[in-house]
């Protein structure tokens, strides 16, 4: 009888853990949504309350070379010149560790259009890598590349 | 008096304790990084999965766009590089950030070079990206992200 007690203690405990760490995995992949949803509509305010001080991105426009903190924002805010800008990412795969840190690995689609009205296509591969600071999931780095 | 003294000097000893540790994280994620890389090119490449996590995920500029997931199937890619004449990896203009003591992000530019049994030399140079998790006191890295410079 003892040890049927602990058995079920350790299921308990056991879905529990799991429950935490789909939770946490849910948070992750709402807190990228809804990033990319403020990107999509310009609403750069809400885009950038998502990213730390101090992060950093390998895009796959404009430059090869790494930006800083500042040098993403201005990146993205620039993209108000654009007429339409459109991201998504699938097949999303979440790493997560000591429940405070995440990497998401997926493939995205990016069509933008100028005011001229030309259109642009680009479809590549993602890595985010994300930590909970405050009890938030916060970006801390984003590196972008093209399918080969 | 004393309490203010003493509370100022606890203070201080905590900010100075807190900056080393920090301080010592990412020298230890750059020795890591530098003994993965000394590994790989001397081919010793038992000693560089030791490097890795069970769960590692690879994004690369050569061989194919898709995802490599899980350490075996990266094990199984370099263990490919053994009947090479000569396969070198460095990377240079590092950032190191550590987050919450137990995450860091490395951010680089690499050059890979192989040169063929028949002597012919390719280089390939591009951007990189290193995702490290401290795991019973051990840095290991979870992910990679390869891409060429465009």
């Amino acid at each position: 009888m003892k040890h049927f007690k602990i058995v079920v203690v350790f299921f308990l405990f056991a879905t529990l853990a799991g429950s935490t760490f789909a939770g946490e995995e849910e948070e992750i992949l709402v807190t990228i949504d809804n990033t990319i949803e403020a990107f999509n509509k310009h609403d750069f305010n809400a885009y950038f309350s998502t990213f730390v001080d101090d992060n950093t991105e390998f895009p796959y426009v404009v430059s090869p070379l790494r930006y800083d903190a500042d040098g993403w924002r201005a990146f993205i805010e620039g993209t108000a010149s654009l007429a339409y800008v459109n991201y998504s990412q699938q097949d999303e795969q979440v790493q997560l560790y000591n429940g405070d840190t995440a990497v998401i690995t997926s493939y995205y689609t990016f069509t933008w259009m100028e005011k001229g009205g030309q259109m642009n296509y680009q479809s590549g591969r993602a890595s985010m890598v994300l930590v909970k600071q405050g009890g938030m999931w916060m970006t801390v780095h984003m590196h972008f590349s093209k399918m080969f | 008096m004393k309490n203010l003294i003493i509370s100022i000097a606890v203070f201080c000893l905590s900010l100075s304790w807190s900056a080393n540790t920090f301080a010592g994280d990412k020298e230890d994620v750059t020795d890591v990084l530098n003994k993965a890389h000394e590994a790989f090119n001397s081919k010793d490449y038992q000693t560089y999965f030791t490097y890795l996590a069970d769960d590692l995920e690879v994004f690369t500029g050569v061989s194919t766009p898709l995802l490599h997931i899980g350490k075996t199937h990266w094990m199984n890619f370099i263990n490919g590089f053994a009947s090479i004449s000569m396969v070198t990896y460095s990377q240079q203009q590092n950032t190191v950030r550590v987050y919450n003591g137990n995450s860091a992000v490395v951010n680089g530019y690499f050059v890979f070079t192989v040169v063929g049994n028949d002597g012919n030399v390719t280089t390939q140079s591009g951007r990189n990206s290193t995702t490290l998790i401290k795991q019973n006191g051990k840095w290991l890295v979870v992910n990679y992200h390869f891409s060429p410079m465009f």
